[in-house]
């Protein structure tokens, strides 16, 4: 890949750092105007230089193809153009003296090697927008494409914060604000899945199977798709979609990108941060050191991880380095190692008022307390990633891929605590509890891949991958302590507290989980000309073996009462002999629990399909996929004595989907999809548990059914230039037993909160993505509207004290109604310059979903606007800069209920309306990046 | 060659029709636990699934977990001992069962150890908690009697239940619990069964000596003592529990002594409970929460009486919650009686913070010391009222109070007798006007399983001069 050379001077940085700056362009006499165009399609052509014989003057074609070059002398000059992939062309022109400017158009003649259609595709560069428009355009079914030069601009660090810049893709948030889950079309996380290199990877999570997000570095990504309809030689637990990351390939040049950056969080800025030492944390357990059945006591476990270090403003940093060349004569081997590290500090400021499990009679929303909360983050991600090719001859390539991604992560959380159920007697007083939790984290997912693909015959082709996956969590002591004081007021009226003792519980915690997937796919692709027109048949199958394993070990300990029977007075100093254990099993570490488990799961897959083009126009894309699973779990209970403690659950899908796709011409496409597809319930889920909860019984279900879906998709295509699109859509699907946590009732007095199935659900919307650029300018815009309806059951607590059996109908967990995105980006190839402007709209969505009737948790909508601009500032460097939520914008959860809370003696904080009560608010914060970027291509 | 391109694609589209809806559903396969038939009772231990009648004045052994099955009853006739041999040893309740013992020959169920020296094990003198093998997690010697929601009848009269608690087993914890959380001496969680203790001891605990989460009951005429450690109440009963807890005599519990409350409720039912004509001795001392340790409590939407209770030296007096509150209209209260051997405990008598409404009855009277009464007050207001300190002392025939040494750890009975004084001021002080709920009768009607309920007395306390109540 040649790039261009740009011998022109340099402007400071500073002078563009405004939008409007660029806006203004002084009139001028004297100019050349016009645009470079492909000769064979009169596509723009964009990035071509543009330059004088004397090198002088010149300029890059913008993203319509258009350039100019001002302030030129009369008299004749000479205009050379070239762009990659065409014909160097040379123009003379006359400038007269008058000055007046003149158009010149250039076509530009494809570069003989670049005739082959195949080629063409090929002379994108990988990761350029043009690429991924191109790869949406020409897919046989519905995706969005994000490139990596549009990654690289985006204000994120993380894929997950990319994730929702796609349309109608929204995420769920970690308590610090972090992007994690993607939720598609209104489906919660669950419904979607996530392939590297279109190969599914397993999740690191104890309870579920989807993979957060924020664990991919956003600098390995070459693209992002989020494929909404699959095919069916996709897997199909796709009920709303898949994320496939496609990482860097092989250049054909040596290539070396860098970047080094940093910066804060002006939360953290403002309130300092504090966290422990992550090597005081032991990592293996009383029970991974000396055995299960080993009674711990107070002396085994650390209490130097509730030292608190404080920081006042803990730097941010970001690395990341990529090398890749081809090799050998004919170049048949390819390398790229690249690597990723991050190190990034976060806060967030939270204030919850945790709603009572049972509202007041005639189901009023009730509250038991205010949580005051600070959380104090230290993330530091790793990824590396690398890719050998080679081929073999003509007919044979081999490669073999690696990916490594960890995520450790250690947390403070420190609550204030004030009950407004115990010895409350009006603002600020009540029993206060101090609470400290210390929280590390460690994530990882190594995936390794075999690939080749070989072709038969002519029109046969096979491919084939072997892969093995290895997802794996650790939490090594998750603990937390809490003291009690009641404060209130004395006789005088003057505030009183009494002396904090040490409260119940004192938990600590080592949870550990691993995935392991060993898989293997066979693809064979037939192709065929019949009558004039292409026919691909296309035939495959999958099997993976999945390998779940979950330890849970919890000792929680009890604090030791005073020789005279009495709480004995903190003095802030945790130490073993403050503590007991309150029995044998508790000083185990509780050994049999419902997270502790190992899980299994084997699918067998196998799909025929065609690929059909009649007149040129339609394309049909159609057949039948059998995906047959088989689920099993064994819990640390003992099967003879435990109901469910040993279950497997076998079942076959046939999932047929076709996919139209009709031209109307070279610029726009009419798709029309229909696809089924699957949810299989995770493993906690079946897990049969009972524990007594506040207030229900918490349980698994082994009797869960997996859930089945038909969706229906309609889009409309216009790709009016090689930057610009317009995307219209609708959805429409229906979900059979969608797996929802609810309430159930066990016969006629008893009631447990467990996942179960809930009939049909409904979800349909519709969606509307634009990118148009004037010149410099462009705007980017998607627009989604869902609808989803669910009735689950619910309970009533009516007037008189009795709960009764009811239900509600609600759109689903986590769909907001309306998700919007803009951006306004400015880009300017001459100068090397890119800004971009986004923002995010997320509208009201259910967070948590009640036991009782209307009373769940919603979201109030969101506006978060984020800045990110990057300049080249020598050949090989770009500075850039991100900021990432510019508005502070805070997330509001309320209840949908009158407010009664807004005056009196229960009067809760952050109230703000009388028609809603807000249980929740957060605050995260800006965050800062500014860094430099290497890049080198031979 | 064109037709035929066309129809492969009809036939394409028609395989994708005709294929929709061929879903199979799961046929899952769940391991079920083995039906282990109850067995008769034949030697002297127990073990596995038991049925069948422990006979009069014989002593049994258990070590483990011994299953009660779903429609099996297991009955211990009168001076039946059951000895545990293991701290694991439980009753796992799914079925019946029943302990008929009597005034002259009670039966026992508690540690082999503790049956042959019972002086090492229970201490009457005034003992730091932490070498107290009533409280310390070591002097636990059996793990309880743990009903699923199967159980329809658990019917325990003139029974020892001594040293019980711990936690929860690795083998099978059950439902409602996991393994290592605390156990309750009695846990009942069957709305539509039917739990009568009576006439019954219980000596030590970890944490709640009867926790119930639905069901119908009578608890009359019980003595327990120190019961748990630092977190842990009497008698707690949630979700739909409706009976009476009457002529109890409640010593040295680490929080509250009776409680009820309608949290988690499902179903018709109410929870609604009359505590009436107990008396507590020196509760709450060791909880770690400030203010959780009161003697009687009616928590979020339960409702029911309190009448004629004793309170002596309770760090929290009777509360009755505001928010979530107490179905506040339908809980009646009165002629109660107060005791404190200091400021901060008669300072308690009516808990400042919660909606307890101060009755013209209750002694002392609220009008001699609550600011305002009765004309204007507020409710949960801040007093002080240090004239009250040792005044009012119900005499009892022997307890000494004011007491001497440390007042906190008067948590046992040992030889001291509750019973009032001929000279006693709460002697026919009481209110009588209302009646027992007696909800158990109705279901369990049969003579000898039948819950013997005590009407309230004007005698204040568990022990009214007609001999009628507690009759330890």
């Amino acid at each position: 890949m040649n790039r261009s050379v740009q011998p022109f001077k340099l402007t400071r940085l500073s002078t563009f750092l405004l939008f409007v700056l660029m806006l203004c362009s002084s009139a001028s006499h004297a100019q050349v105007t016009g645009k470079v165009l492909d000769a064979r399609t009169k596509e723009e052509i964009i990035g071509a230089t543009i330059y004088l014989s004397n090198h002088k003057a010149g300029d890059v074609s913008g993203l319509d193809g258009s350039y100019r070059i001002r302030h030129l002398a009369a008299g004749a000059h000479v205009l050379h153009v070239q762009a990659m992939g065409y014909e160097k062309q040379e123009r003379t022109i006359n400038i007269a003296d008058s000055g007046e400017a003149i158009a010149v158009n250039f076509l530009l003649k494809p570069l003989a090697t670049s005739l082959n259609e195949v080629m063409v595709t090929g002379t994108y560069e990988n990761g350029s927008d043009k690429q991924a428009r191109a790869i949406e355009k020409n897919a046989d079914n519905i995706l969005n494409v994000l490139s990596a030069r549009t990654i690289k601009l985006l204000p994120d660090v993380t894929t997950a914060g990319i994730l929702q810049r796609v349309s109608a893709v929204s995420l769920e948030r970690t308590a610090t604000g972090d992007a994690r889950y993607a939720i598609i079309r209104g489906m919660d996380q669950r419904y979607n899945y996530t392939l590297v290199n279109g190969i599914k990877i397993p999740s690191p999570d104890n309870k579920y199977r989807y993979v957060p997000m924020d664990m991919f570095p956003a600098d390995l990504l070459d693209r992002l798709e989020v494929i909404k309809a699959p095919t069916p030689n996709m897997e199909g637990d796709a009920i709303g979609g898949a994320m496939n990351l496609v990482m860097k390939n092989a250049p054909d040049h040596l290539t070396i990108n860098a970047n080094v950056a940093g910066g804060f969080s002006q939360l953290l800025a403002d309130r300092g941060y504090q966290n422990f030492d992550r090597t005081v944390v032991n990592h293996q357990s009383p029970a991974d050191i000396h055995g299960e059945s080993y009674v711990a006591t107070p002396n085994d476990f650390t209490y130097k991880n509730f030292d608190y270090k404080k920081r006042s403003l803990p730097l941010n940093g970001l690395a990341g380095f990529s090398i890749g060349d081809r090799f050998l004569r004919r170049k048949q081997l390819g390398i790229i190692i690249a690597g990723s590290y991050s190190n990034l500090f976060r806060g967030s400021n939270t204030t919850w008022l945790k709603p009572n499990n049972q509202p007041a009679p005639g189901n009023v929303p009730s509250f038991d307390d205010i949580y005051i909360r600070q959380y104090n983050t230290q993330q530091t991600r790793y990824g590396l990633h690398s890719k050998i090719d080679y081929a073999i001859n003509d007919k044979n390539k081999i490669s073999l891929y690696n990916l490594f991604l960890e995520m450790d992560e250690i947390q403070t959380r420190t609550t204030i605590d004030t009950s407004l159920s115990i010895g409350r007697s009006g603002t600020g007083t009540g029993n206060t509890y101090l609470l400290y939790r210390s929280r590390m984290q460690n994530q990882s997912i190594y995936n390794s891949t075999l690939q080749g693909e070989h072709t038969l015959t002519k029109g046969l082709d096979l491919n084939w991958s072997a892969v093995y996956s290895l997802a794996k969590q650790t939490m090594p002591d998750w603990s937390e302590y809490q003291t009690v004081q009641v404060v209130g007021f004395d006789i005088n009226h003057n505030h009183v507290s009494t002396d904090p003792v040490l409260n119940i519980p004192f938990y600590r915690i080592w949870t550990r989980n691993s995935d392991q997937d060993l898989a293997g796919y066979l693809n064979l692709n037939y192709k065929k000309h019949i009558g004039g027109q292409e026919i691909i048949i296309s035939a495959g199958g999958l099997y993976r073996s999945k390998t779940r394993d979950n330890h849970y070990n919890e000792w929680d300990l009890v604090p030791k009462t005073s020789s005279t029977g009495q709480p004995v007075i903190f003095d802030g100093q945790l130490s073993p002999d403050k503590f007991q254990f309150n029995g044998t099993t508790a000083a185990q570490g509780n050994p049999v629990n419902p997270l502790t488990y190992t899980a299994t799961e084997k699918i067998t897959a196998y799909y025929a399909q065609a690929n059909i083009i009649l007149f040129d126009k339609l394309s049909i894309l159609g057949g039948v996929r059998v995906e047959h699973t088989e689920q099993g779990w064994h819990t640390a209970q003992d099967p003879k004595i435990s109901y469910g403690a040993i279950g497997t659950v076998p079942y076959t899908d046939v999932l047929p989907s076709v996919h139209l796709k009709y031209k109307l011409d070279r610029k726009q496409n009419l798709r029309l999809s229909y696809f089924s597809s699957i949810n299989r319930p995770g493993f906690f889920e079946y897990v049969p548990y009972l524990i007594q909860d506040d207030n229900f019984s918490l349980s698994g279900n082994p009797k869960l059914k997996h859930t089945t879906a038909n969706s229906y998709d309609f889009r409309y295509e216009y790709f009016p230039k090689a930057m610009d699109q317009v995307l219209v859509g609708a959805f429409y699907k229906t979900i059979n037993n969608p797996i929802e946590t609810a309430i159930q009732f066990n016969g006629t007095s008893s009631a447990t909160l467990q996942p179960a199935n809930f009939g049909t659900a409904t979800n349909y919307g519709f969606e509307f993505a634009f990118t148009k650029y004037w010149g410099h300018i462009g705007v980017s815009g998607n627009y989604t509207y869902t609808h989803s309806a669910i009735t689950t059951s619910k309970l009533f607590y009516d007037a008189s004290y009795v709960a009764e059996q009811t239900t509600q109908t609600r759109p689903l967990q986590g769909q907001s109604p309306h998700i919007a995105n803009a951006s306004l980006l400015y880009k300017n190839p001459k100068m090397g310059l890119d800004a971009q402007l986004a923002c995010i709209y997320t509208g009201r969505k259910i967070t948590f979903v009640s036991p009782y009737r209307d009373l769940d948790y919603w979201q109030r909508s969101t506006t978060q606007l984020d800045f990110s601009l990057e300049k080249r500032v020598r050949k090989h460097f770009t500075v850039y800069c991100k900021v990432n939520n510019l508005l502070n914008t805070p997330v509001l959860v309320e209840i949908m209920q009158p407010n009664i809370y807004k005056t009196g003696k229960f009067a809760l904080p952050i109230q703000t309306r009388d028609d809603r009560v807000t249980v929740q608010k957060d605050y995260y914060g800006q965050n800062y990046l500014l860094g430099i970027r290497y890049n080198f291509t031979k | 060659m064109k037709k035929s391109i066309h129809f492969i694609a009809l036939a394409l589209v028609s395989l994708t029709v005709y294929s929709c809806k061929k879903t199979k559903d799961e046929t899952p396969n769940i391991s079920q636990p083995e039906v282990q038939v109850g067995q008769t009772i034949t030697g002297d231990t127990l073990k596995g699934s038991v049925k069948g009648t422990m006979v009069a004045g014989k002593t049994y052994y258990f070590y483990d977990q011994v299953t009660v099955n779903e429609g099996d009853t297991l009955l211990m006739q009168s001076g039946v001992k059951l000895l545990s041999l293991n701290p694991a040893a439980q009753l796992y309740v799914k079925g019946a069962f029943i302990s008929l013992g009597t005034k002259d020959h009670p039966n026992w169920i508690t540690g082999i150890d503790a049956d042959r020296n019972p002086g090492k094990y229970k201490l009457s003198g005034l003992q730091d908690p932490n070498t107290d093998p009533g409280l310390m997690p070591t002097g636990k010697m059996w793990a309880g009697i743990q009903c699923e929601k199967t159980a329809n009848l658990v019917d325990i009269k003139w029974t020892h239940l001594d040293f019980a608690g711990g936690t929860a087993s690795a083998a099978n914890p059950p439902a409602g619990y996991k393994t290592g959380d605390d156990l309750f001496v009695i846990k009942f969680q069957n709305a539509k069964g039917y739990l009568i203790l009576e006439d019954s001891w219980i000596y030590g605990s970890t944490t709640d000596a009867v926790r119930m989460n639905g069901g119908m009951f009578s608890i009359m005429r019980n003595t327990v003592e120190k019961l748990a450690y630092n977190d842990g109440d009497g008698f707690n009963v949630k979700n739909s529990s409706v009976g009476d807890m009457a002529y109890n005599l409640i010593v040295g519990t680490a929080k509250g002594g009776t409680k009820a409350s309608n949290k988690g409720t499902y179903g018709s039912v109410q929870t609604n409970v009359n505590m009436y004509n107990n008396t507590y001795i020196t509760g709450g001392w060791r909880s770690v929460d400030p203010d959780r340790g009161a003697n009687v409590n009616f928590e979020e939407g339960a409702k029911g009486k309190a009448y004629n209770n004793i309170f002596v030296n309770c760090r929290t007096g009777l509360r009755i919650l505001e928010n979530p509150a107490a179905d506040t209209n339908n809980c009646f209260y009165g002629y109660n009686w107060s005791y404190g051997d200091s400021l901060s405990i008669v300072n308690q008598f009516y808990p400042p913070t919660h909606a307890t409404h101060p009755s013209p009855n209750d002694i002392p009277s609220p009008s001699s010391f609550y600011p305002g009464y009765p004309n204007s007050f507020a409710l949960g207001q801040v007093y002080s009222a240090p004239a009250l300190v040792g005044k009012n002392n119900p005499q009892f025939v022997n307890f000494p109070l004011p007491v001497t040494g440390t007042l906190t750890l008067y948590n046992f009975v040992g030889n001291y007798d509750f019973h009032l004084a001929s000279n006693s001021p709460a002697l026919g002080k009481g209110y009588t006007g209302f009646s027992a709920i007696d909800a158990t009768s109705a279901g369990v009607s049969r003579a000898e399983f039948k819950a013997t309920v005590t009407a309230p007395s004007a005698d204040l306390g568990a022990y009214p001069a007609n001999g009628s109540g507690n009759q330890h």
